[in-house]
């Protein structure tokens, strides 16, 4: 290493010493200044299902008692016969504190494309639907038997998943 | 510094791409904390009961009363007492039969009548000491029925000699 190189390593720490030095002295200093504060931010997202029960039935019965999760809400339901209809009230509760907005319902196009088409699913819920903090909306999801119908189809049965997507509201 | 750098073997490269990535990381786990997807999943099954909606509606009534038989142990089905009170307000029938939809899944039924469940439609057929319905009288049958613990216990589409009864739960 040549002189030169040195001294610069010299002045380096002596440099770094100092801003130490400096640091340790101001944190010394201010050690008597100290305000003790806390402030918190609490942001709380949740979005879940509240309830689910039977509504309306004609030409229905439930095949099993609908029940719920927080993110999952369940029923199986028999048709009897063309003209039936049964109806489930979902209730959505939004318990954080920020508003949420539905941005989408999935899930009742494919259903009611697939076999047997004889079973038609629908929602009342629709895009853009607002769900503010604290706030609870209620759904109904509606299964038809159309009594256009005239035959039993070979398929019987038929499973559907609807997805209600929420985000934080704008 | 090179010197330093190279002894201490830092890929600054390396550590910039890691920093990028937890930032990113950050905003997606930032970004799905505050969506949420719900989801329905419904079932809908055809059970078609041809005899049950071909009757026509008669002037008839029928009330009836269940209470669970506590005496019955099943870990998978409940057993009720049902009584069935069934009046006939219609023409005096002979060779009287009375027959009602149950939850398809139902079981072990038990009556001191002749009887019969086949997809969740039970016949009752009159006794030989208890020929004739007549008009204005009462019919009361009891029975035991074996219904799955997940599924509501109702009786539906209640009809005396092929005409629907006005059908009600007490």
């Amino acid at each position: 290493m040549s002189k030169r190189e040195n001294n610069k390593s010299i002045l380096l720490i002596i440099l770094l010493l100092l801003i130490v030095g400096m640091a340790v002295g101001y944190a010394a200093l201010s050690q008597a200044l100290v305000i003790n504060g806390t402030a918190t931010i609490t942001t709380q997202w949740n979005i879940e299902f509240s309830n689910i029960t039977e509504g309306k039935m004609i030409g229905a019965e439930t095949a099993t008692n609908p029940s719920y999760t927080a993110t999952t809400a369940t029923f199986n339901v028999n048709l009897l016969y063309p003209g039936a209809t049964a109806e489930y009230k979902l209730s959505v509760a939004n318990k954080g504190n920020i508003d949420a907005v539905l941005v989408s319902v999935d899930g009742i196009d494919t259903a009611n494309a697939a076999e047997p088409k004889d079973i038609v699913y629908s929602i009342n819920a629709v895009a853009n639907d607002k769900l503010t903090a604290g706030s609870t909306k209620d759904y109904i999801v509606t299964v038809t038997w159309p009594s256009s119908s005239t035959q039993v189809p070979t398929t019987k049965s038929k499973v559907a998943t609807i997805t209600l997507n929420y985000q934080q509201a704008d | 510094m090179r010197k330093i750098r190279r002894k201490m073997n830092i890929n600054y490269k390396l550590i910039t791409i890691i920093i990028i990535a937890l930032f990113l990381i950050g905003i997606s786990i930032g970004y799905s904390y505050l969506q949420t997807q719900l989801k329905i999943q419904g079932k809908a099954t055809i059970t078609y009961q041809e005899k049950s909606v071909s009757y026509p509606k008669g002037s008839s009534t029928c009330t009836y009363k269940f209470e669970k038989d506590s005496s019955q142990n099943n870990s998978e089905y409940t057993t009720y007492n049902v009584t069935l009170n069934v009046v006939n307000n219609d023409e005096e029938v002979n060779l009287w039969k009375i027959d009602f939809s149950v939850p398809e899944s139902s079981k072990n039924i038990w009556c001191n009548y002749n009887y019969s469940q086949n997809n969740g439609r039970v016949t009752i057929n009159y006794k030989s000491e208890n020929v004739t319905f007549s008009k204005g009288s009462t019919q009361t049958i009891n029975f035991k029925i074996d219904v799955k613990k997940d599924v509501n216990f109702t009786i539906k589409n209640l009809a005396l000699n092929g005409l629907l009864t006005d059908l009600n739960a007490l």
